[in-house]
Protein backbone atom coordinates (compact mmCIF):
# COMPACT_ATOMS: atom_id res chain seq x y z
CA UNK A 1 0.00 0.00 0.00
CA UNK A 2 1.29 3.49 -1.19
CA UNK A 3 1.65 6.30 1.61
CA UNK A 4 -1.04 8.96 1.63
CA UNK A 5 1.96 11.58 1.85
CA UNK A 6 3.40 10.02 -0.85
CA UNK A 7 0.61 9.77 -3.46
CA UNK A 8 0.07 13.36 -2.66
CA UNK A 9 3.54 13.96 -3.68
CA UNK A 10 3.53 12.18 -6.87
CA UNK A 11 -0.23 14.13 -7.57
CA UNK A 12 1.87 17.26 -6.91
CA UNK A 13 4.97 16.38 -8.56
CA UNK A 14 3.08 15.42 -11.96
CA UNK A 15 1.29 18.56 -11.64
CA UNK A 16 4.45 20.67 -11.52
CA UNK A 17 6.21 18.52 -14.05
CA UNK A 18 3.42 19.31 -16.48
CA UNK A 19 3.78 23.64 -15.09
CA UNK A 20 7.29 23.06 -16.39
CA UNK A 21 6.93 21.27 -19.74
CA UNK A 22 4.81 24.16 -20.66
CA UNK A 23 6.93 27.04 -19.65
CA UNK A 24 9.87 25.05 -21.23
CA UNK A 25 7.72 24.39 -24.78
CA UNK A 26 6.18 28.24 -25.04
CA UNK A 27 9.37 29.78 -23.92
CA UNK A 28 11.70 27.97 -26.49
CA UNK A 29 9.16 28.91 -29.04
CA UNK A 30 8.39 25.34 -29.78
CA UNK A 31 4.57 26.01 -29.27
CA UNK A 32 3.81 29.43 -31.29
CA UNK A 33 3.65 32.33 -29.49
CA UNK A 34 0.79 33.65 -31.39
CA UNK A 35 -1.59 31.11 -29.56
CA UNK A 36 0.57 29.89 -26.90
CA UNK A 37 1.33 32.29 -24.08
CA UNK A 38 4.05 31.31 -21.42
CA UNK A 39 3.01 29.36 -18.47
CA UNK A 40 4.37 31.87 -15.81
CA UNK A 41 2.42 34.81 -18.04
CA UNK A 42 -0.75 32.84 -17.99
CA UNK A 43 -0.61 32.13 -14.01
CA UNK A 44 0.01 36.03 -13.23
CA UNK A 45 -2.72 37.00 -15.39
CA UNK A 46 -4.76 34.29 -13.83
CA UNK A 47 -3.58 35.56 -10.24
CA UNK A 48 -4.46 38.93 -11.41
CA UNK A 49 -8.19 38.24 -12.50
CA UNK A 50 -8.02 36.69 -8.63
CA UNK A 51 -8.78 39.98 -7.46
CA UNK A 52 -11.26 41.48 -10.04
CA UNK A 53 -14.86 41.71 -10.03
CA UNK A 54 -15.09 40.91 -12.99
CA UNK A 55 -13.58 37.03 -12.55
CA UNK A 56 -15.96 36.24 -9.59
CA UNK A 57 -19.16 37.76 -11.22
CA UNK A 58 -18.54 35.71 -14.59
CA UNK A 59 -17.79 32.42 -12.31
CA UNK A 60 -21.72 33.27 -10.09
CA UNK A 61 -22.80 33.51 -13.73
CA UNK A 62 -21.64 30.44 -14.60
CA UNK A 63 -22.13 28.59 -11.96
CA UNK A 64 -25.65 29.77 -11.22
CA UNK A 65 -26.76 28.06 -14.89
CA UNK A 66 -25.44 25.53 -13.72
CA UNK A 67 -26.66 24.97 -10.12
CA UNK A 68 -30.51 25.56 -11.47
CA UNK A 69 -29.84 23.62 -14.78
CA UNK A 70 -29.33 21.14 -12.68
CA UNK A 71 -32.20 21.60 -10.39
CA UNK A 72 -34.59 21.88 -12.92
CA UNK A 73 -33.12 18.73 -15.39
CA UNK A 74 -32.14 16.83 -12.25
CA UNK A 75 -35.51 17.43 -10.64
CA UNK A 76 -37.48 16.44 -13.48
CA UNK A 77 -36.00 14.00 -14.00
CA UNK A 78 -36.07 12.07 -10.64
CA UNK A 79 -39.87 12.39 -11.14
CA UNK A 80 -40.23 11.31 -14.56
CA UNK A 81 -38.07 8.68 -14.43
CA UNK A 82 -39.72 7.60 -11.18
CA UNK A 83 -42.83 7.21 -12.87
CA UNK A 84 -41.77 5.79 -15.26
CA UNK A 85 -40.04 3.51 -13.50
CA UNK A 86 -42.61 2.24 -11.61
CA UNK A 87 -44.70 1.47 -14.65
CA UNK A 88 -43.74 -1.48 -16.74
CA UNK A 89 -46.57 -0.46 -19.09
CA UNK A 90 -45.40 3.29 -18.84
CA UNK A 91 -41.17 2.25 -19.48
CA UNK A 92 -42.63 0.38 -22.40
CA UNK A 93 -44.11 2.55 -24.34
CA UNK A 94 -42.22 5.53 -23.89
CA UNK A 95 -38.24 4.38 -23.70
CA UNK A 96 -38.03 4.52 -27.58
CA UNK A 97 -38.71 7.85 -27.13
CA UNK A 98 -36.09 8.69 -24.92
CA UNK A 99 -33.80 6.33 -26.55
CA UNK A 100 -33.80 8.60 -29.14
CA UNK A 101 -33.59 12.34 -27.42
CA UNK A 102 -31.01 10.80 -25.45
CA UNK A 103 -28.45 10.60 -28.71
CA UNK A 104 -29.42 13.95 -29.51
CA UNK A 105 -26.57 16.07 -28.73
CA UNK A 106 -27.47 18.91 -26.39
CA UNK A 107 -25.29 21.26 -28.99
CA UNK A 108 -27.66 20.25 -31.40
CA UNK A 109 -29.93 21.89 -29.30
CA UNK A 110 -28.38 25.00 -29.09
CA UNK A 111 -29.30 27.05 -32.35
CA UNK A 112 -32.71 26.50 -31.40
CA UNK A 113 -32.26 27.65 -28.21
CA UNK A 114 -30.85 30.92 -28.86
CA UNK A 115 -33.36 31.71 -31.35
CA UNK A 116 -36.15 30.76 -28.56
CA UNK A 117 -34.64 32.62 -26.08
CA UNK A 118 -31.57 34.94 -27.06
CA UNK A 119 -28.51 35.30 -25.75
CA UNK A 120 -30.15 34.86 -21.63
CA UNK A 121 -29.63 32.85 -18.54
CA UNK A 122 -32.87 31.03 -19.90
CA UNK A 123 -31.09 30.01 -23.09
CA UNK A 124 -28.37 28.50 -20.43
CA UNK A 125 -30.78 26.97 -18.22
CA UNK A 126 -32.79 25.82 -20.88
CA UNK A 127 -29.89 23.86 -22.52
CA UNK A 128 -28.41 22.53 -19.32
CA UNK A 129 -31.78 20.99 -18.08
CA UNK A 130 -31.98 19.48 -21.81
CA UNK A 131 -28.79 18.28 -21.51
CA UNK A 132 -28.71 16.64 -18.17
CA UNK A 133 -32.14 14.90 -18.01
CA UNK A 134 -32.61 12.29 -20.73
CA UNK A 135 -29.37 10.70 -19.64
CA UNK A 136 -30.24 11.42 -15.72
CA UNK A 137 -33.88 10.15 -16.56
CA UNK A 138 -33.05 6.56 -18.02
CA UNK A 139 -30.42 6.10 -14.75
CA UNK A 140 -33.29 7.18 -12.97
CA UNK A 141 -35.86 4.69 -14.60
CA UNK A 142 -32.69 1.82 -13.94
CA UNK A 143 -32.26 2.57 -10.77
CA UNK A 144 -36.17 2.34 -9.70
CA UNK A 145 -36.39 -1.34 -11.29
CA UNK A 146 -33.36 -2.06 -9.73
CA UNK A 147 -34.90 -2.76 -6.42
CA UNK A 148 -33.84 -6.38 -5.27
CA UNK A 149 -36.23 -9.00 -5.16
CA UNK A 150 -35.66 -10.07 -1.35
CA UNK A 151 -36.21 -6.07 -0.86
CA UNK A 152 -39.13 -6.43 -2.66
CA UNK A 153 -40.73 -8.65 -0.80
CA UNK A 154 -39.40 -7.79 2.66
CA UNK A 155 -41.14 -4.41 2.34
CA UNK A 156 -44.21 -6.21 1.34
CA UNK A 157 -43.94 -8.31 4.52
CA UNK A 158 -43.58 -5.27 6.78
CA UNK A 159 -46.32 -3.32 5.12
CA UNK A 160 -44.35 -0.36 3.65
CA UNK A 161 -46.34 1.31 1.06
CA UNK A 162 -46.79 4.24 -0.84
CA UNK A 163 -45.19 7.40 0.14
CA UNK A 164 -43.03 5.30 2.53
CA UNK A 165 -42.07 3.06 0.47
CA UNK A 166 -40.50 5.72 -1.60
CA UNK A 167 -38.45 6.96 0.64
CA UNK A 168 -37.29 3.59 2.57
CA UNK A 169 -37.06 1.07 -0.06
CA UNK A 170 -36.96 2.68 -4.14
CA UNK A 171 -35.16 5.53 -3.07
CA UNK A 172 -31.75 3.85 -1.76
CA UNK A 173 -32.20 1.45 -4.13
CA UNK A 174 -32.08 3.66 -7.00
CA UNK A 175 -29.11 5.82 -5.26
CA UNK A 176 -26.19 4.00 -6.36
CA UNK A 177 -27.38 4.64 -10.02
CA UNK A 178 -29.17 8.35 -9.19
CA UNK A 179 -25.21 8.89 -7.94
CA UNK A 180 -23.11 8.02 -11.01
CA UNK A 181 -25.97 9.68 -13.14
CA UNK A 182 -25.80 13.13 -10.97
CA UNK A 183 -22.20 13.21 -10.77
CA UNK A 184 -21.71 12.81 -14.55
CA UNK A 185 -24.31 15.23 -15.31
CA UNK A 186 -23.12 17.88 -13.06
CA UNK A 187 -19.62 17.42 -15.20
CA UNK A 188 -21.82 17.70 -18.38
CA UNK A 189 -24.00 20.42 -16.92
CA UNK A 190 -20.62 22.52 -16.68
CA UNK A 191 -19.70 22.24 -19.75
CA UNK A 192 -22.71 23.06 -21.57
CA UNK A 193 -22.91 25.71 -19.45
CA UNK A 194 -19.80 27.75 -20.80
CA UNK A 195 -20.52 26.27 -24.63
CA UNK A 196 -24.14 28.43 -23.67
CA UNK A 197 -21.70 31.46 -23.03
CA UNK A 198 -19.02 30.81 -25.33
CA UNK A 199 -21.50 30.08 -28.34
CA UNK A 200 -24.71 31.46 -27.26
CA UNK A 201 -23.37 34.49 -25.87
CA UNK A 202 -25.18 34.20 -22.16
CA UNK A 203 -22.87 35.78 -19.64
CA UNK A 204 -20.36 33.80 -17.75
CA UNK A 205 -17.03 32.01 -17.95
CA UNK A 206 -17.59 31.41 -21.56
CA UNK A 207 -18.12 34.85 -22.61
CA UNK A 208 -15.13 35.78 -21.15
CA UNK A 209 -13.19 33.28 -22.88
CA UNK A 210 -14.52 34.38 -26.34
CA UNK A 211 -14.03 38.50 -25.13
CA UNK A 212 -10.75 37.50 -24.35
CA UNK A 213 -10.00 35.68 -27.90
CA UNK A 214 -10.93 38.93 -29.66
CA UNK A 215 -9.28 41.22 -27.63
CA UNK A 216 -6.21 40.10 -29.76
CA UNK A 217 -2.72 38.16 -28.87
CA UNK A 218 -1.98 40.90 -25.99
CA UNK A 219 -5.17 39.64 -24.04
CA UNK A 220 -3.64 35.65 -24.83
CA UNK A 221 -2.86 35.21 -20.80
CA UNK A 222 -6.26 36.28 -19.66
CA UNK A 223 -8.39 34.01 -22.27
CA UNK A 224 -5.79 31.13 -20.84
CA UNK A 225 -6.22 31.97 -17.41
CA UNK A 226 -10.33 31.87 -17.74
CA UNK A 227 -9.77 28.51 -19.31
CA UNK A 228 -7.86 27.13 -16.38
CA UNK A 229 -10.60 28.75 -14.33
CA UNK A 230 -13.16 26.58 -16.20
CA UNK A 231 -11.03 23.19 -15.55
CA UNK A 232 -10.83 24.13 -11.83
CA UNK A 233 -14.75 24.76 -11.74
CA UNK A 234 -15.03 21.45 -13.79
CA UNK A 235 -12.60 19.37 -10.82
CA UNK A 236 -14.45 21.35 -7.75
CA UNK A 237 -17.89 20.44 -8.67
CA UNK A 238 -17.22 17.02 -9.68
CA UNK A 239 -14.90 16.61 -6.39
CA UNK A 240 -18.29 18.15 -4.28
CA UNK A 241 -20.39 15.13 -6.09
CA UNK A 242 -17.85 12.80 -5.13
CA UNK A 243 -17.46 13.85 -1.61
CA UNK A 244 -20.81 13.71 -0.93
CA UNK A 245 -21.63 10.38 -2.51
CA UNK A 246 -18.97 8.83 -0.70
CA UNK A 247 -20.96 10.23 2.65
CA UNK A 248 -24.37 9.55 1.46
CA UNK A 249 -23.70 6.12 -0.08
CA UNK A 250 -21.36 5.07 3.20
CA UNK A 251 -23.51 2.22 3.29
CA UNK A 252 -22.72 0.80 -0.55
CA UNK A 253 -20.52 -1.85 -1.29
CA UNK A 254 -18.65 0.28 -3.57
CA UNK A 255 -17.89 3.16 -0.56
CA UNK A 256 -18.23 0.33 2.56
CA UNK A 257 -14.24 -0.21 2.64
CA UNK A 258 -12.89 3.34 2.07
CA UNK A 259 -12.93 4.45 5.28
CA UNK A 260 -10.64 1.75 6.66
CA UNK A 261 -8.56 1.32 3.65
CA UNK A 262 -7.51 4.54 3.68
CA UNK A 263 -6.32 4.26 7.28
CA UNK A 264 -3.96 1.65 6.07
CA UNK B 1 -46.88 -17.98 29.11
CA UNK B 2 -46.15 -16.19 32.21
CA UNK B 3 -42.93 -16.44 31.80
CA UNK B 4 -40.85 -13.01 30.33
CA UNK B 5 -37.12 -13.43 29.99
CA UNK B 6 -34.60 -10.40 28.41
CA UNK B 7 -37.59 -7.84 29.53
CA UNK B 8 -40.13 -9.41 26.96
CA UNK B 9 -43.42 -9.44 28.12
CA UNK B 10 -45.74 -11.56 26.30
CA UNK B 11 -49.05 -9.78 26.29
CA UNK B 12 -50.58 -12.12 23.95
CA UNK B 13 -51.68 -15.17 24.56
CA UNK B 14 -51.71 -17.49 21.55
CA UNK B 15 -54.80 -19.64 22.56
CA UNK B 16 -56.62 -15.95 23.46
CA UNK B 17 -58.18 -15.40 19.82
CA UNK B 18 -60.28 -18.29 20.45
CA UNK B 19 -60.37 -21.65 18.16
CA UNK B 20 -59.76 -22.34 15.03
CA UNK B 21 -56.34 -23.32 13.53
CA UNK B 22 -53.80 -19.95 12.68
CA UNK B 23 -53.39 -21.10 9.18
CA UNK B 24 -55.32 -23.71 7.00
CA UNK B 25 -54.17 -24.34 3.61
CA UNK B 26 -56.76 -26.18 1.82
CA UNK B 27 -56.00 -28.08 -1.81
CA UNK B 28 -53.53 -25.16 -2.66
CA UNK B 29 -52.69 -25.36 -6.42
CA UNK B 30 -49.63 -23.07 -8.34
CA UNK B 31 -48.76 -22.63 -11.18
CA UNK B 32 -46.16 -19.97 -13.15
CA UNK B 33 -46.92 -18.92 -16.32
CA UNK B 34 -50.66 -20.59 -15.92
CA UNK B 35 -51.61 -21.18 -20.02
CA UNK B 36 -48.12 -20.25 -21.48
CA UNK B 37 -45.93 -22.44 -23.48
CA UNK B 38 -43.52 -22.22 -20.68
CA UNK B 39 -46.39 -23.10 -18.15
CA UNK B 40 -44.56 -25.26 -14.96
CA UNK B 41 -47.21 -26.66 -12.32
CA UNK B 42 -44.83 -25.87 -9.19
CA UNK B 43 -47.13 -27.11 -6.60
CA UNK B 44 -50.37 -29.45 -7.22
CA UNK B 45 -52.47 -30.38 -4.28
CA UNK B 46 -51.33 -29.58 -0.30
CA UNK B 47 -53.58 -29.28 2.30
CA UNK B 48 -52.51 -28.61 6.05
CA UNK B 49 -53.54 -27.04 9.05
CA UNK B 50 -51.47 -24.82 11.44
CA UNK B 51 -52.62 -25.07 15.05
CA UNK B 52 -51.59 -21.88 17.50
CA UNK B 53 -48.72 -22.00 18.86
CA UNK B 54 -47.43 -25.09 17.13
CA UNK B 55 -44.22 -25.37 15.43
CA UNK B 56 -44.36 -26.57 12.02
CA UNK B 57 -41.32 -27.04 9.71
CA UNK B 58 -41.61 -28.40 5.68
CA UNK B 59 -39.39 -30.44 4.27
CA UNK B 60 -38.87 -32.00 0.73
CA UNK B 61 -36.35 -33.13 -1.94
CA UNK B 62 -34.71 -29.87 -3.53
CA UNK B 63 -36.35 -28.25 -5.73
CA UNK B 64 -39.85 -29.27 -4.75
CA UNK B 65 -41.88 -26.30 -4.46
CA UNK B 66 -40.86 -25.42 -0.91
CA UNK B 67 -39.96 -21.74 -1.55
CA UNK B 68 -42.59 -21.27 -3.69
CA UNK B 69 -45.34 -22.74 -0.89
CA UNK B 70 -43.78 -20.78 1.84
CA UNK B 71 -44.46 -17.40 -0.69
CA UNK B 72 -48.05 -18.54 -1.46
CA UNK B 73 -48.78 -19.26 2.25
CA UNK B 74 -47.73 -15.72 3.40
CA UNK B 75 -49.48 -13.72 1.10
CA UNK B 76 -46.88 -12.80 -1.50
CA UNK B 77 -47.59 -14.71 -4.13
CA UNK B 78 -50.84 -15.51 -5.46
CA UNK B 79 -52.53 -19.16 -5.61
CA UNK B 80 -53.89 -20.64 -8.66
CA UNK B 81 -56.64 -22.33 -6.99
CA UNK B 82 -57.52 -23.64 -3.42
CA UNK B 83 -57.33 -21.63 -0.35
CA UNK B 84 -55.21 -20.59 2.45
CA UNK B 85 -56.83 -19.01 5.15
CA UNK B 86 -54.92 -17.08 7.75
CA UNK B 87 -57.20 -16.62 11.01
CA UNK B 88 -60.10 -17.67 9.04
CA UNK B 89 -59.83 -14.85 6.19
CA UNK B 90 -58.30 -15.35 2.71
CA UNK B 91 -54.98 -13.63 1.89
CA UNK B 92 -54.94 -10.56 -0.67
CA UNK B 93 -51.59 -9.91 0.32
CA UNK B 94 -49.69 -10.24 3.35
CA UNK B 95 -51.81 -9.81 6.80
CA UNK B 96 -50.57 -7.77 8.94
CA UNK B 97 -49.76 -10.22 11.66
CA UNK B 98 -47.77 -12.31 9.39
CA UNK B 99 -43.72 -12.02 9.43
CA UNK B 100 -41.48 -13.92 7.25
CA UNK B 101 -37.94 -14.32 7.75
CA UNK B 102 -35.73 -14.84 4.56
CA UNK B 103 -32.80 -17.19 4.15
CA UNK B 104 -30.93 -14.32 2.33
CA UNK B 105 -30.76 -11.98 5.49
CA UNK B 106 -27.95 -9.71 3.37
CA UNK B 107 -30.44 -8.61 1.14
CA UNK B 108 -33.43 -8.63 3.52
CA UNK B 109 -31.82 -5.99 6.07
CA UNK B 110 -31.85 -2.81 4.18
CA UNK B 111 -28.20 -2.25 4.17
CA UNK B 112 -28.73 1.49 4.15
CA UNK B 113 -30.37 1.91 7.63
CA UNK B 114 -28.84 0.99 10.73
CA UNK B 115 -29.82 -2.39 13.07
CA UNK B 116 -32.33 -0.17 15.19
CA UNK B 117 -33.68 1.91 12.10
CA UNK B 118 -33.76 -1.72 10.68
CA UNK B 119 -36.02 -3.36 13.16
CA UNK B 120 -38.09 0.34 14.08
CA UNK B 121 -39.25 0.02 10.11
CA UNK B 122 -42.31 -2.17 10.98
CA UNK B 123 -43.26 -0.44 14.00
CA UNK B 124 -42.78 3.28 12.28
CA UNK B 125 -45.26 1.97 9.72
CA UNK B 126 -47.93 1.01 12.47
CA UNK B 127 -47.55 4.52 14.10
CA UNK B 128 -45.59 2.96 17.49
CA UNK B 129 -44.46 6.81 18.89
CA UNK B 130 -40.67 6.63 19.19
CA UNK B 131 -40.03 6.24 22.89
CA UNK B 132 -42.07 2.84 22.59
CA UNK B 133 -40.30 2.08 19.56
CA UNK B 134 -37.00 2.19 20.98
CA UNK B 135 -37.74 0.45 24.16
CA UNK B 136 -39.08 -2.36 21.73
CA UNK B 137 -35.98 -2.14 19.40
CA UNK B 138 -33.92 -2.82 22.73
CA UNK B 139 -36.08 -5.52 24.42
CA UNK B 140 -36.19 -7.93 20.75
CA UNK B 141 -32.40 -7.11 20.15
CA UNK B 142 -31.82 -8.21 23.30
CA UNK B 143 -34.30 -11.28 22.77
CA UNK B 144 -32.20 -12.43 20.16
CA UNK B 145 -28.98 -12.53 22.03
CA UNK B 146 -27.50 -9.19 20.70
CA UNK B 147 -26.65 -6.40 22.54
CA UNK B 148 -25.35 -2.54 21.80
CA UNK B 149 -25.13 -3.22 17.86
CA UNK B 150 -28.21 -0.61 17.32
CA UNK B 151 -25.67 1.38 15.62
CA UNK B 152 -24.36 -0.42 13.55
CA UNK B 153 -25.31 -1.17 9.95
CA UNK B 154 -26.17 -5.13 8.63
CA UNK B 155 -23.03 -5.48 7.30
CA UNK B 156 -20.94 -4.88 9.39
CA UNK B 157 -21.65 -7.92 11.73
CA UNK B 158 -21.22 -11.38 10.80
CA UNK B 159 -24.02 -13.54 8.95
CA UNK B 160 -25.10 -15.06 11.99
CA UNK B 161 -26.11 -11.61 13.90
CA UNK B 162 -27.33 -10.48 10.70
CA UNK B 163 -29.97 -13.21 10.54
CA UNK B 164 -30.51 -12.18 14.31
CA UNK B 165 -31.23 -9.31 13.78
CA UNK B 166 -34.47 -9.65 10.88
CA UNK B 167 -35.85 -12.20 13.28
CA UNK B 168 -36.04 -9.62 15.90
CA UNK B 169 -37.41 -7.18 13.13
CA UNK B 170 -39.65 -9.99 12.49
CA UNK B 171 -40.84 -10.22 16.34
CA UNK B 172 -40.63 -6.33 17.04
CA UNK B 173 -44.50 -5.86 15.70
CA UNK B 174 -45.40 -9.01 17.22
CA UNK B 175 -46.90 -11.26 14.47
CA UNK B 176 -49.07 -14.12 15.09
CA UNK B 177 -47.45 -16.65 12.58
CA UNK B 178 -44.07 -16.48 11.45
CA UNK B 179 -43.00 -17.82 8.19
CA UNK B 180 -39.04 -18.69 7.85
CA UNK B 181 -37.58 -20.17 4.61
CA UNK B 182 -34.49 -21.87 5.10
CA UNK B 183 -33.59 -19.32 7.82
CA UNK B 184 -30.02 -20.93 8.85
CA UNK B 185 -28.85 -22.42 5.43
CA UNK B 186 -25.95 -19.51 4.98
CA UNK B 187 -24.57 -19.88 8.42
CA UNK B 188 -22.04 -21.83 9.93
CA UNK B 189 -22.90 -25.38 11.33
CA UNK B 190 -22.41 -23.58 15.41
CA UNK B 191 -23.84 -20.90 14.58
CA UNK B 192 -26.75 -22.95 13.31
CA UNK B 193 -27.62 -24.83 16.27
CA UNK B 194 -27.25 -21.48 18.16
CA UNK B 195 -29.44 -19.49 16.17
CA UNK B 196 -32.33 -23.20 16.09
CA UNK B 197 -31.88 -22.85 20.20
CA UNK B 198 -32.65 -19.05 19.92
CA UNK B 199 -36.30 -19.83 17.51
CA UNK B 200 -37.11 -22.38 19.99
CA UNK B 201 -36.54 -20.17 23.22
CA UNK B 202 -38.00 -16.79 21.27
CA UNK B 203 -41.19 -19.52 20.39
CA UNK B 204 -41.86 -19.66 24.09
CA UNK B 205 -41.01 -16.01 25.26
CA UNK B 206 -43.62 -14.57 21.88
CA UNK B 207 -45.93 -17.59 21.89
CA UNK B 208 -45.36 -17.09 18.23
CA UNK B 209 -46.97 -19.81 15.53
CA UNK B 210 -43.94 -20.91 13.39
CA UNK B 211 -43.74 -21.93 10.09
CA UNK B 212 -40.44 -22.93 8.72
CA UNK B 213 -39.25 -24.54 5.61
CA UNK B 214 -36.06 -26.21 5.55
CA UNK B 215 -33.85 -28.95 3.51
CA UNK B 216 -32.49 -30.49 6.94
CA UNK B 217 -34.02 -32.99 8.12
CA UNK B 218 -32.24 -32.97 11.16
CA UNK B 219 -33.21 -29.60 11.53
CA UNK B 220 -36.79 -30.51 10.89
CA UNK B 221 -36.65 -32.89 13.30
CA UNK B 222 -34.89 -30.92 16.20
CA UNK B 223 -37.39 -27.71 16.12
CA UNK B 224 -40.72 -28.80 14.68
CA UNK B 225 -43.82 -30.38 16.99
CA UNK B 226 -44.73 -31.78 13.46
CA UNK B 227 -43.11 -32.23 10.13
CA UNK B 228 -44.98 -31.53 6.64
CA UNK B 229 -42.72 -33.93 4.08
CA UNK B 230 -43.50 -32.42 0.52
CA UNK B 231 -43.34 -34.93 -2.84
CA UNK B 232 -40.79 -33.90 -5.58
CA UNK B 233 -42.50 -31.15 -7.71
CA UNK B 234 -45.68 -30.70 -8.28
CA UNK B 235 -45.77 -31.05 -4.50
CA UNK B 236 -48.40 -32.87 -2.54
CA UNK B 237 -48.34 -33.59 1.48
CA UNK B 238 -46.52 -37.43 1.62
CA UNK B 239 -47.16 -37.43 4.85
CA UNK B 240 -47.17 -35.62 7.86
CA UNK B 241 -45.31 -36.39 11.02
CA UNK B 242 -45.63 -35.74 14.53
CA UNK B 243 -42.62 -35.15 16.20
CA UNK B 244 -43.11 -36.54 19.63
CA UNK B 245 -39.85 -35.20 21.13
CA UNK B 246 -39.67 -34.10 25.00
CA UNK B 247 -39.35 -30.22 25.09
CA UNK B 248 -37.46 -28.34 26.31
CA UNK B 249 -35.16 -29.38 23.32
CA UNK B 250 -31.46 -29.44 23.76
CA UNK B 251 -28.59 -29.98 20.61
CA UNK B 252 -26.91 -31.83 22.77
CA UNK B 253 -29.94 -34.02 24.63
CA UNK B 254 -32.80 -34.75 21.94
CA UNK B 255 -29.78 -35.29 18.73
CA UNK B 256 -28.70 -38.88 20.88
CA UNK B 257 -32.07 -39.75 21.67
CA UNK B 258 -33.10 -42.58 19.91
CA UNK B 259 -36.53 -41.30 18.96
CA UNK B 260 -34.74 -38.48 17.10
CA UNK B 261 -32.62 -41.15 14.91
CA UNK B 262 -35.97 -42.85 14.34
CA UNK B 263 -37.77 -40.23 13.10
CA UNK B 264 -34.93 -39.04 10.96
CA UNK B 265 -34.45 -42.13 9.51
CA UNK B 266 -37.86 -42.23 8.37
CA UNK B 267 -38.14 -38.59 6.92
CA UNK B 268 -35.23 -39.31 5.43
CA UNK B 269 -36.69 -42.16 3.79
CA UNK B 270 -39.73 -40.58 2.85
CA UNK B 271 -37.97 -37.36 1.27
CA UNK B 272 -35.71 -39.60 -0.50
CA UNK B 273 -38.06 -42.14 -2.16
CA UNK B 274 -39.09 -40.99 -5.55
Amino acid sequence: MVSGSLRIAARVGVFVLALALWQVLSATGVLSKDSFPTMTSTVSALGHQLGTRELWAAVGQTLQGWALGMLIGGGLAIVVGSLLGYSRFAYRSVIPVIEVLKTVPAIAILPLAIIIFGATMQMKLFLVSFGIFWPLTIQVIYGVRAVDPVVRDTAQVLQVRGLRRFGVVTLPSAAPFLATGLRVAAATGLILAVIAELIGGAAGLGLGVLTAENAGPSELPDMYALILVTGLLGVVVTGAFMAAERRLLHWHESQRNRSSARAS
Amino acid sequence: MTTSRGGVATDREPTARGSGPVLSVESLRKVYNAGRADEREAIADVSFEVEAGEFVCIVGPSGAGKTTLLRCLSGLLPLTSGTALFEGAAMQRVPEQVGVVFQDYSRSLFPWLSISRNIAVPLKVRKVDRQARERRVREVLTAVGLGDVGKRYPWQLSGGMQQRVAIARALAYQPDLLFMDEPFASVDAQTRFDLEDLILRVRDEYGVTIVLVTHDIDEAVYLADRVIVLSPAPSQVKEIVAVDLAKPRSQAVTRSDERFTALRQHLLELVTAS
